[in-house]
């Protein structure tokens, strides 16, 4: 070749790998979201991309795929107890205009935006693929399940943001959903329900709402009783913590600003009323059957004490003094883990539930929150900075987020700092040995901290600042990390190895209109 | 552009009449390739056209026609910052860009209306092949997540020119040309060949559609 055509070719190449300088652009939807990751019982992830307005699916080698939701976009997901489906919320949008010109989402706002409107469903979603729609009125937006997995209520979880309203709505509505078979049906609660709880056998629904309980079969799903709270109409009563006794034979309930016990017998329908000391923080269940302990502790976050109801009687029988009160309660096998979330209280406790023999310890930081090593020989807990700090190396440590080890057969308790405050904390058993894997915000390690030797801890590095943390049912955790096109790590604890899944949540990213899937007469 | 044609236009009117036949060609171009979806407004900030750079070559197959082809690259792309949060100094920052090569080959039909000027038309036939690039991070050399994503689409172009070939070096014939029309190509589509969706298909992660007005400028030599 002739040297110039050379020279002229030269002169018109472009490397590709020089990143074009198009200057900033802002996508601002998220591709996909790290915080609300799902896993069933099979190992296989369930996540939304919310740009792309799909349901992803990975299956436990780690392929991924989109979920078919017939059009339908995800708002939220929660997988059912027994790990084996996950119902999800999804809206999908109609176009009351029939025109067949009318193809998008966007054509029909344009014609009018009023033609427009998005019609939810609660979508029942199995290995990978949609089983059922259900139609669902959009204000219902929380879902609670019975242990067995088999039932759901679907229900209004009012949290003070707007409601979302289609014509006309029944905000006290609760709806039964037979997960097998998909039938539902709606009942009018009375009031807006704020919990609800089912009984041992899975038998019964009790929905606690504003001045009433009311009690519903989930065979024949129809109201079997409703206990009033208060005599009087205009008296509003608010349920605060409740629990059902191992027989289901009782409801036991404190309701706000109110020293005063509820318990609902749920077979013979009647209320007792149990005057306490104080208001109550929380209620827990104290059961072990080894032991023949069947008990009910009450906490108080004003007073130095925890009362035992004995569930034979149902009498308060004994008061155990405490150095602090406390507002949480984490049952063990024969003990309970107290301890107060409050920024000046932090001691913890060990309560024997035989012999009512108290082990204190204490934090140098106010506890956020508390578990149990599954061995039950270490208590673990997240320490807050504490606002009021002192002066010296103490007063560094109230500054920082930190992690408290409490050996639970000894009196011995560590309280650590940490480099950020910890956005996952995971407790597993390996080799008979108790860790807790701690994830920190910002930072791409992951601490495996040895809790007999909790000062010596293990640095595993990841790819990306984790974002959280969860477990899968063969005993490894995922990771969800701040990553926008995707990234997960999958870590064996047993071996300590980490693999990554990533790069899946690029579907939709560059933005196009949206189809309409279905029709206005769909 | 204007004051190069000038310049070009005098020097023809001053040359000697040149003959009909042009011989075969070899340019170097500059062009724009025109994106006509709001999908490139992922990957610019301010124009959803970019420039390409290329170059052309032709082959007389007669005395007023030659066979054309061109092969063009550009490139568009920009700094991401991706997420609903409204404070970008917490938004992750990744980058989007998309890589296009454009290969075009059709007849060329050309006469001399002056001296030195000959002035043509063309339909070509093209194909586009893209790679989208996904990077997580375009200031780490090892990202997390860096991917190229590839999309083929066919299309054509009509396009008329003037081409000035004022200057004789040795047995070549140096010229300009400027080239405008119309060029209208398929959609790329980038699917991710990892994921499924739910026709079975890898998944979707956009398509972009290139068309519109189609320009040309070049530089070159007739042998």
């Amino acid at each position: 070749m002739r040297p110039l055509p050379l020279l002229l070719l030269l002169a018109a190449c472009n490397p590709f790998d020089r990143w074009p300088d198009g200057g900033y652009v802002d996508l601002p939807t998220d591709p996909w979201d790290p915080n609300n990751v799902v896993a069933t019982a099979d190992g296989s992830l369930y996540l939304m991309m919310p740009g792309a307005g799909a349901l992803l699916y990975i299956n436990p080698k780690g392929e991924h795929r989109t979920v078919d939701l017939d059009g339908a976009k995800p708002t939220s997901l929660t997988v059912t107890p027994d790990g084996e489906q996950v119902l999800v919320f999804a809206e999908w949008p109609r176009c009351e205009n029939t025109d067949s010109k009318i193809e998008t989402v966007e054509d029909c706002e344009a014609e009018n935006l009023d033609d427009l409107s998005w019609v939810r469903e609660l979508e029942i979603v199995k290995d990978g693929k949609l089983e059922r729609a259900l139609p669902i009125a959009p204000h219902l937006n929380t879902v609670s399940f019975t242990p067995d997995g088999t039932s759901a209520v679907a229900w209004l979880d009012y949290q003070g943001s707007a409601v979302e309203i289609e014509g006309i709505a029944d905000l006290t509505e609760v709806v039964f959903i037979n997960l097998s078979s998909g039938d539902t049906q709606s009942i009018s609660i009375g009031s807006t329900p704020n919990q609800i709880l089912f009984t041992p056998g899975n038998e019964r629904a009790i929905v606690l709402s504003r001045s009433t309980v009311v009690v519903a079969d989930l065979e024949a799903n129809e109201i079997i009783v409703e206990y009033p709270l208060a005599l009087d109409a205009d008296a509003e009563v608010y349920p605060e913590d409740a629990v059902i006794t191992p027989d289901g034979e009782w409801l036991l309930l404190s309701v706000r600003d109110s020293a005063e016990l509820y318990e609902l017998n749920l077979s013979q329908y009647f209320i007792d009323i149990e005057d306490l000391p104080q208001v109550p923080s929380d209620l827990a269940l104290a059961v072990d059957e080894s032991l023949g302990i069947d008990e009910t502790l009450i906490l108080y976050s004003g007073s130095n004490s925890v009362d035992v109801l004995d569930h034979a009687t149902y009498d308060l029988v004994e008061a155990i003094p405490l150095d602090e009160p406390v507002t949480e309660a984490v049952m063990g096998e024969g003990f309970a883990l107290l301890y107060n979330t409050s920024s000046v209280h932090t001691d913890v406790y060990r309560l024997s539930l035989d012999t009512r023999e108290v082990t204190e310890y204490v934090m140098e930081n106010p506890i956020d929150h508390m578990d149990i090593s599954p061995s039950g020989t270490y208590g673990v807990g997240v320490l807050r900075p504490n606002s009021e700090g002192q002066a010296g190396v103490e007063g560094v440590q109230d500054t920082l987020w930190g992690l408290g080890v409490v050996e639970l057969l000894d009196d011995d308790a560590v309280s650590l700092v940490l480099e950020s405050e910890p956005v996952g904390l995971e407790l597993v058993t390996r080799d008979g040995v108790d860790f807790a894997l701690v994830l920190m915000a910002e930072t791409n390690t992951l601490l495996t901290v040895d809790l007999s030797q909790p000062s010596e801890a293990t640095v595993l590095d990841l790819s990306a600042p984790p974002i959280a943390i969860g477990a899968l049912e063969d005993g490894r955790f995922f990771i969800t990390h701040d990553e926008a096109f995707g990234l997960i790590s999958l870590l064996d604890p047993a071996t300590g190895k980490l693999s990554e899944i990533s790069g899946f949540a690029v579907a939709g990213l560059l933005p196009e209109e949206t189809l309409l899937p279905r029709r206005a007469d769909d | 552009m204007f004051l190069l044609l000038s310049v070009l236009l005098s020097s023809a009117q001053a040359a000697p009449r040149m003959e009909r036949s042009l011989g075969n060609e070899l340019s170097v171009e500059v062009g724009r390739i025109t994106g006509a979806d709001d999908a490139f407004e992922s990957l610019n900030d301010d124009d959803t056209a970019f420039a390409t750079r290329g170059v052309r070559g032709a082959y007389e197959l007669s005395e007023r026609v030659s066979l054309m082809g061109s092969l063009h690259h550009g490139s568009v792309g920009s700094s991401t910052y991706i997420g609903a949060t409204e404070d970008w100094s917490t938004s992750d920052t990744g980058g989007v860009a998309l890589y296009l090569t454009q290969l075009a080959i059709g007849p060329k039909v050309h006469v001399e209306p002056a001296r030195r000027l000959s002035v043509y038309g063309t339909l070509q036939a093209e194909a586009l092949y893209g790679i989208l690039k996904l990077d997580s991070d375009i200031d780490e050399a090892d990202s997390a997540v860096e991917m190229r994503l590839r999309g083929l689409a066919p299309g054509g172009i009509l396009a008329g020119g003037v081409e000035l070939l004022p200057f004789h070096a040795g047995p070549a014939t140096l010229g300009a040309h400027l080239e405008l029309g119309y060029a209208h190509a398929a959609r790329l589509r980038f699917r991710d060949p990892e994921g499924v969706d739910a026709e079975d298909e890898g998944l979707l992660v956009g398509d972009l559609e290139a068309r519109g007005l189609h320009v040309r400028f070049g530089l070159g030599a007739r042998f």
